[in-house]
């Protein structure tokens, strides 16, 4: 070939200009440039803030560095399995009081519904004696490290807008979610995988990928799916008959030839296209090692109680710890199927028996190995469930609950929160907070908030103002910070 | 990040203020002064007085020089030392500096004193150069005059001078061709274009090249795509279920409007309000498609009135930010912290688009109209035969049972003949069985055969099956007949007319056994009262002339495990011989009228007498109630998951015994009704929970309810029961007259008025919507009717009373009924389920102004907070609606185009400008308002406005004028010099490059591979993708049912929609789900795409038939490698690339022919060549995988 592949234009050169002066428009087209060649990856510190993937100062120093959100899709029943109601029992059978049940909207009761007790005896854990169900012996086991809110309030009383509500900060599609601002925010520590994964098992999502999409951002900070069934990620695998070398060899063709029309035109996407590349090559080589879990021992998963080879939500909390030890900023894992209008025992009792030894082997394993400190495990749905029962023979229905967007409780454990700790109350019958309310804005915010993130700084400026998670709320929850 | 902002806004103001911040002269306050307002000041001191801080308001000449709270004043014009604003800017007190430290948004020092020098220069403002309508300016002078080719190239070239800079050279032409192909079409130029273009040496050759694409049929498919994005077009509804809908034919519509260049003011007011437009044309209704774009919640418990007026939110923004380029959803909350609008202004527009109703119509297809029309007249022809049908003679038919002479079971199964001639069966019991039963007979004419299934005590339950239960399911029944004179083997079918059986169960009816379904069959539940003789009646097509012979009946039973039969027997039957000897017709007339007096006397006999009752007083919760003429009752409007409709009527007559409420259909009803049911359920079905009636006010108990169809145990009686979640529902039957009879528990003696109180309640919206009442004082036990309403009430008028017309009526209802017609009946119904159905699509009708809903100022925009209430009107910077227009969404839509609109023009322009550039004259293709980007261009962006609109708002006429200037023409190719100096472009001294679309990018690779698919429009398609994708997750798994044949390989924009799980490939190349309007899509590059193209299922097809084609194509290597650049790039190889790709292939063909690697998975065949074919197969590959080959250059 003739002469050198960067005359007459030093690409890399262009290309570091270009970032400082156009990175506040289409910042997605200049991913990655900084993985081009090493010789830049020595100069990329210094235009590190400016590749939209590249590791990103927080706003101030953080607690975690990563997320492992287990979305409990379908919404479970605060009161079986955290916020123990004696009162239940005492009215069950009686509608409750109106001047409780206000003007309430309800999914598919009415408000003279009667009251249901609690379907699972409760019992104390650990030194700080939390009170949970008995169908959740596993997260007992690690209640110290623990921390309940049992206060949570939405807005929505339908599972898609309170589901997209809780990612995204708003109540209909199109806006971006956690994992992605916070990719946005932070940037990736991965170059062989991608920042935010979304996982899932059980029934399907009502909010569907709505959930994790990047809305306005740029769709590189999308969250990726990792699929159940097939290649984890979509087209991963080489085509039948394409062999590690053919694909490199390709792969070596197509670099040539653009670095060529680089040269030629000077246009720096075409180094952008160049890393894509290079990085989707890795990515065929480690998601397969990422999914392989040869190297771990019969101990841990036990521990999980999940089969290397079968789908399952364990699998995937052992995967989201392999995520984290490899970079990944923020996992999603959607269990969905607590939608317990019918037979909550029934159904709950299947879901905690899906997801409670996973769960609390999580936190068990981070712990172990030192990475809880800096991993925020979220668990909890988008809502939570009536007092009232739900019955209804015409659609097969007995001793369910609604959807109650009043209260619900979720638990937080490692970096940066309190652990073997328990806040804010419901009122006697479960139904509305009366001690500490949290919104779900208030979640987001303290999520950035361990992230070294300030909700109300992170923000994209899109038709005529910034955008942020919070919207205009969300107040960090300082008395549950460590 | 708030970062991010800065920086670009100090990009691009470095760029605007080199051009015009020149020596000292005064600011200009709208390219200099109004940004810094209005990026620093106006979220405090703007139009929100809800927000301002000081009494201080900046955005307004006068407002901001009045005094403000402090007494003093913020600006006094022309002198720099008096007025509290540039104190406070150049303030270094953090307590007293503006804007204040917290707001993280200071002022730069360049623009203090940019502040500064237009307060000494008198402070003038200027209103906002969006608001203020645009107008040609004079063309301004160059020096290089002979580069310009059109009035575009004076302004690009003027400033590209003021800032010494050059236009690019002329791109080669292979490139341009390509590029303006691509633009235009979305399609590369074929080889043999490119070929014809660049010998072409004709002044005008590059003109007649974009003609042809102008005029061609892709050219409204490309710009399709494109308008969709905005329109937020999808095939499903969005949300949790997410399920398909019908709204291709408006995709359709905009392919159609745009490749006859429909005007732009015609293609705004038609699918804006087309439904109002006088003597609106199917294609006007098919247009208002756009609005119902918007998303459909159907989650169980959802209120359904809040996604309503989220729809009706989702239509106010997207007009505002399609056609005025403006942030309006901003002031859904409170006033627009920047722009001049107040909230309540936001719901004077949300005003003009509350007032629709959403129907979904029929779309005749014309390809289909002849033949539909050719099956009516069938159907009529048949219809009117029917008497000429009707046998001549009515008797029992004779019937005889040979016995037979041989019965094979394919299962293995035993049997033996009974004296009775019947036939059972015993020994194994397999899962599926044939039995094939032989009789010989020498009867002739056999016209019929029956078979008797019976009950034996060796059978499971008694039988006559041999399950469990004692059924069967008998799948298919076929009879054949060998004439004895012919060999044996040389059988006949015979094929069935009709079927009846005197007992069928639900779901399993005769008829299932002689259609061509063998997955549906006939069966006998026998749960109830023990084990039940039934029979089957078969009736031949045609019987006369049938010679005697031998029978072969074969009985088919593959349902489920051992549902086969256990007992049956046998008959044939024939038509007696008869002895009239008068002529046919007098005896079938005779015989016909025979059997219609005998079945008029008897539903004379049970026919009851109704009184239509007229409401005096209607009412709904939500709905409104219209009384027709026919005494019937249409409700329209607003619908909630708890209906209530309360209507009075008059004294009855005495003694009612019983009311009947007729449930009508409508073409005005979801699936025509009689329900409102449009989510959820079952579209144009109801439920009604709960039905009262009080007479003077004492409430009347019910003893019984019947109903001629229920939805399952959805009964009647389920709405007088006190259990308010039981009741009378008819899904499944939509489209039909319903019935349900309520009979009194007493007569009712009081001659008060009645009131009527229904209840539709359940978990979604179920209400009526098309019903009619009435009471009779028959005393007889009331049962389900069996004849049609206008039927039974000419049955109630004595025989001598009944005019013609009415017994004409009862002629062609006993004709459609009459057993003797079995098989000419069935054969009209099967040509009526024969007639095609029409698609549908999702439109806007208007309700009339008597019916306006009322719109009301939401507080925080919450659907819940309604506060005083608004009439519709435009916005007030903009000049208002004509006088006496009425203020409604047709005159919205006409105001948009008004040419008096300073924004609609100008915001479209932009928009098309942004197609072929990359990016608009201002950047912020949505926003136009004080927030948005000043134009690089202003000056020809206001020309082209003007001009689009004097070439009748023609988009051909200003993409042609784009795309022959020398603008357009120049090289994309950039130095280092030019990058740094524009390196966003926006002087355009060169040409932009930039990656195609994601439908594009696939369109691209089926149509160099010669696979993609020229077919326009018609429903979505599905081309193969993985299941998962839209399953996994996915709260309703979608089953993405890969389309076969040329469906495959469809354009981009023909791909089905799903909002929720959109086609992967085109979400890794940043398409947009449907889910809102998109003015500008992201173009980002990441891994993902790399991978999809490397690996996914449509590039490996377009790869492997590119790389045959290459394989077969004469010559030796180097022009294979030739063909390949041809057609994935439009132009020949250079030395060095040839060098490149040749060595690859070598390589990549030595490990083949070695069977290094086994050729045949990439070839897709083990055939000889497979080495030869996959070594061009995976160059192929990669030539598809280059940037070049995704870009427009």
């Amino acid at each position: 070939m003739k002469g050198s592949m960067r005359s007459p234009v030093d690409p890399f050169a262009v290309t570091r200009r270009h970032f400082f002066q156009q990175c506040g428009v289409g910042v997605g087209k200049i991913a990655l440039a900084s993985l081009l060649t090493e010789a830049f990856a020595k100069t990329a510190s210094a235009s590190a803030s400016l590749d939209p993937l590249a590791a990103r100062q927080p706003h101030f120093a953080p607690k975690a560095r990563q997320v492992i959100h287990l979305f409990m899709a379908g919404a479970p029943s605060h009161l079986d399995l955290f916020d123990y109601k004696p009162a239940l029992v005492k009215y069950e059978g009686r509608p409750i009081p109106p001047e409780i049940t206000g003007g309430q909207r309800y999914a598919f009761i009415r408000s003279d519904a009667a009251a249901l007790g609690p379907r699972f005896k409760f019992s104390r854990y650990g030194q700080c004696g939390a009170e949970i169900a008995e169908v959740l012996p596993h997260l007992g086991s690690v209640a110290d490290d623990v921390c309940f809110i049992k206060s949570v309030h939405t807005d929505q009383f339908n599972h898609a807008p309170a589901q997209i509500l809780f990612n995204t900060g708003f109540s209909q599609p199109g806006r971006p979610s956690i994992g992605s601002w916070v990719t946005y925010g932070l940037g990736s520590e991965s170059s062989n995988l991608p920042a935010f994964v979304v996982m899932s098992t059980g029934d399907g999502i009502s909010g569907g990928s709505d959930n994790w999409s990047s809305g306005f951002l740029p769709t590189l900070y999308a969250g990726v799916r990792f699929r159940n069934a097939g290649e984890p990620i979509l087209d991963v695998s080489s085509p039948q008959g394409i062999d590690a070398r053919l694909q490199r060899d390709s792969l070596d063709l197509i670099g040539t030839l653009n670095r060529k029309r680089l040269a030629s035109d000077g246009d720096p996407e075409i180094a952008t296209r160049l890393a894509s590349y290079e990085m989707a090559y890795r990515l065929q080589t480690s998601a397969p090692e990422l999914m392989d879990l040869k190297s771990e021992s019969k101990s841990t998963l036990d521990l999980y109680g999940c089969e290397p080879g079968k789908p399952s939500f364990a699998r995937a909390c052992l995967l989201a710890r392999r995520m984290v030890e490899r970079g990944v900023r923020f996992v999603n894992i959607y269990h969905s199927g607590w939608d317990a209008h019918s037979d909550v025992f029934g159904n709950h009792t299947n879901n905690c028996k899906a997801t409670d030894q996973g769960a609390a082997a999580l936190v068990k394993d981070l712990k172990q190995r030192g990475l809880l400190d800096e991993t925020l495990v979220i668990w909890g749905g988008e809502f939570g469930r009536t007092p009232m029962v739900e019955s209804n023979a015409s659609l097969h229905r007995s001793l369910g609950r609604d959807h109650h967007p009043n209260a619900f409780t979720m638990w937080l454990a490692g970096g940066g929160i309190k652990s073997g700790f328990s806040f804010g109350a419901t009122d006697e019958l479960g139904f509305n907070i009366v001690e500490n309310p949290v919104h779900v804005y208030d979640i987001q915010a303290t999520i950035l908030h361990v992230l070294g993130l300030n909700h109300q700084r992170l923000t994209f400026h899109m038709a005529g103002r910034d955008f942020r998670l919070t919207d205009v709320y969300g107040n960090v929850i300082q008395p549950v910070l460590a | 990040m708030h970062q991010r902002t800065w920086i670009f806004l100090a990009a691009a103001s470095a760029v605007i203020c080199a051009v015009s911040a020149r020596a000292d002269t005064a600011p200009d306050f709208t390219s200099d002064v109004r940004p810094i307002i209005a990026h620093h000041c106006l979220k405090c001191h703007g139009p929100d007085d809800a927000a301002r801080k000081g009494k201080l308001r900046l955005d307004v000449r006068d407002t901001a020089l009045a005094k403000v709270e402090s007494g003093d004043f913020a600006i006094v014009p022309g002198n720099t030392q008096r007025g509290t604003l540039l104190k406070r800017i150049f303030s270094t007190d953090d307590d007293e500096v503006m804007p204040p430290p917290g707001t993280k948004n200071p002022l730069t020092d360049a623009e203090k004193q940019t502040l500064k020098k237009w307060i000494a220069a008198g402070a003038p403002y200027k209103e906002h150069w969006a608001f203020v309508p645009p107008v040609q300016a004079p063309l301004p002078a160059v020096k290089q005059a002979d580069w310009p080719k059109n009035p575009i190239d004076r302004f690009i070239l003027a400033k590209l001078e003021t800032e010494g800079l050059h236009p690019s050279p002329p791109a080669d032409r292979a490139t341009l061709i390509r590029r303006v192909s691509l633009d235009l079409i979305g399609l590369p130029p074929t080889p043999e274009e490119v070929d014809a273009f660049l010998a072409d040496t004709s002044p005008d050759a590059y003109e007649k090249v974009v003609d042809r694409l102008l005029a061609g049929p892709h050219y409204g498919e490309r710009w399709a795509r494109r308008w969709l994005d905005l329109a937020r077009y999808a095939d499903t509804n969005g949300y949790e279920k997410d399920r398909a809908r019908s709204i291709w034919p408006y995709r359709d519509w905009v392919i159609r409007a745009l490749n006859a260049d429909m005007p732009f003011d015609e293609f705004t007011i038609e699918q804006l309000a087309g439904d109002m437009l006088p003597n609106a044309t199917l294609d006007q209704h098919i247009a208002t498609g756009f609005h119902r774009n918007s998303m459909l919640n159907e989650e169980g418990g959802i209120d359904p009135l809040e996604y309503r007026w989220k729809a009706v939110i989702d239509r106010t923004n997207v007009t505002a930010t399609t056609w005025l380029g403006l942030t309006l959803g901003c002031a859904q909350c409170h006033t627009h912290k920047f722009d001049p609008i107040k909230q309540s202004e936001y719901y004077q527009m949300v005003a003009f688009f509350n007032n629709c109703d959403e129907p979904t119509i029929d779309v005749p297809q014309p390809d289909l109209k002849a033949r539909k029309n050719e099956i009516e007249a069938q159907i009529a022809a048949k219809t009117a035969d029917l008497p000429n049908e009707f046998p001549a003679y009515v008797q029992a038919m004779e019937w005889s049972t040979p016995a037979p002479v041989s019965v094979i079971s394919a299962g293995e199964a035993t049997s033996k003949v009974l004296p009775d001639g019947s036939i059972l069966f015993g020994g194994k019991r397999p899962a599926k069985d044939s039995y094939t039963i032989a009789i010989d007979s020498g009867l002739s004419d056999v016209a019929a055969l029956r078979l008797e299934v019976l009950k034996d005590p060796s059978l499971p339950n008694g039988g006559p099956g041999r399950s469990e239960n004692g059924n069967f399911v008998l799948n298919q029944i076929t009879v054949s007949l060998a004439p004895r004179d012919i060999k044996p083997g040389a059988e006949n079918s015979v094929a069935i007319a009709h079927a009846q059986a005197d007992y069928s169960q639900d779901q399993y009816p005769i008829e299932s056994a002689i259609g061509k379904d063998s997955k549906t069959g006939w069966a006998i539940d026998s749960s109830d009262g023990g084990p039940q003789n039934h029979a089957a009646t078969f009736t031949f097509a045609q019987w006369s002339g049938l010679a005697g012979g031998r029978w072969t009946i074969h009985l088919e039973q593959s349902h489920g495990e051992g549902h086969v039969l256990g007992r049956f027997r046998i008959s044939l039957g024939r038509h007696p011989p008869q002895n009239d000897s008068r002529p046919l017709a007098e005896q079938r007339h005779e015989a016909l009228q025979k059997s219609f007096e005998a079945w008029v006397k008897e539903a004379s006999e049970t026919a009851v007498k109704w009184t239509v009752l007229r409401p005096v007083d209607l009412k709904a919760n939500a709905a409104t109630l219209h009384l027709l003429d026919d005494n019937s009752v249409l409700a329209s409007g607003d619908q909630t998951k708890r209906d209530v409709y309360d209507l009075t009527f008059p004294p009855p007559l005495q003694k009612v015994t019983a009311i009947r409420l007729e449930a009508i259909p409508d073409d005005r009803l979801p699936n025509h009704g009689p329900g409102r049911i449009y989510y959820e359920g079952q579209f144009g079905s109801f439920f009604l929970s709960a039905l009262t009636l009080t007479a003077s006010g004492r409430p009347i108990g019910f003893s019984h309810a019947v109903q001629t169809y229920a939805d399952r145990e959805n009964t009647a009686a389920g709405a007088i029961d006190a259990d308010p979640l039981t009741g009378w529902g008819i899904g499944g039957g939509q489209g039909k007259p319903q019935t349900a009879i309520f009979s009194l528990s007493k007569p009712l003696d009081s001659a008060g008025d009645l009131a009527l109180s229904m209840v539709f309640e359940k978990y979604y919206s179920a209400p009526l919507g098309r019903f009619r009442i009435s009471v009779t004082s028959d005393p007889r036990t009331m049962v389900a009717p069996d004849v049609p309403v206008d039927v039974e009430e000419i049955l109630t008028i004595p025989a001598a009373d009944r005019s013609a017309d009415q017994r004409d009526r009862l002629m062609a209802h006993f004709l459609s009924i009459a057993p003797e017609l079995g098989p000419q009946n069935a054969q009209i119904a099967a040509l009526r389920a024969s007639i095609p159905q029409e698609p549908t699509t999702l439109a806007l009708a208007e309700r009339p102004l008597s019916e306006l809903r009322p719109t009301h100022i939401h507080h925080r925009g919450e659907y819940l907070q309604p506060t005083d209430l608004v009439q519709a009107n435009v916005l007030s910077i903009l000049p208002p609606l004509p006088p006496g227009a009425p203020h409604d969404r047709l005159s919205l839509a006409r105001w948009l185009v008004d040419p008096r609109n300073p924004l609609t023009a100008r915001v479209t322009v932009n928009r098309q400008w942004a197609a072929f550039f990359g990016k608009g004259i201002v950047t912020t293709l949505a926003d136009f308002g004080y927030q948005g980007d000043t134009p690089s261009h202003p000056e020809l962006l206001d020309w082209l406005a003007v001009e689009f609109m004097k070439q009748g708002w023609s988009f051909k006429r200003i993409d042609r004028l784009i795309v022959t200037s020398a603008t357009y023409q120049q090289s994309s190719r950039v130095s280092p010099d030019l990058l740094d100096r524009d390196p966003q472009n926006r002087l355009l001294a060169r040409a932009p490059r930039f990656r195609l679309e994601a439908e594009l990018v696939r369109d691209y690779a089926l149509d160099v591979s010669g696979l993609l698919s020229e077919k326009i429009g018609g429903p979505s398609v599905f081309p193969p993708q993985l299941a998962s994708v839209t399953t996994e997750g996915a709260y309703v798994p979608f089953e993405w049912k890969v389309s076969t044949g040329e469906d495959r390989f469809r354009r981009g924009l023909y791909t089905f929609m799903k909002r929720s799980t959109p086609y992967a490939m085109f979400t890794a190349f940043d398409a947009p789900t449907g889910e809102a309007c998109i003015a500008r899509r992201d173009v980002s590059d990441s891994p993902l795409q790399a991978l999809t193209l490397l690996n996914d299922e449509v590039f490996v097809d377009a790869g492997r038939a590119l790389g045959k084609l290459a394989a077969a194509q004469g010559g030796d290597d180097a022009a294979k490698v030739t063909f390949l650049f041809r057609r994935c790039l439009c132009r020949m190889p250079a030395d060095d690339e040839r060098a490149a790709v040749l060595s690859f292939h070598a390589a990549q063909q030595q490990r083949f022919v070695s069977r290094e690697l086994d050729p045949a998975p990439i070839a897709g065949d083990s055939s000889p060549d497979a080495a030869a074919q996959a070594s061009w197969i995976v160059t192929a590959r990669a030539l598809l995988n280059l940037d070049e080959t995704i870009t427009r250059n």
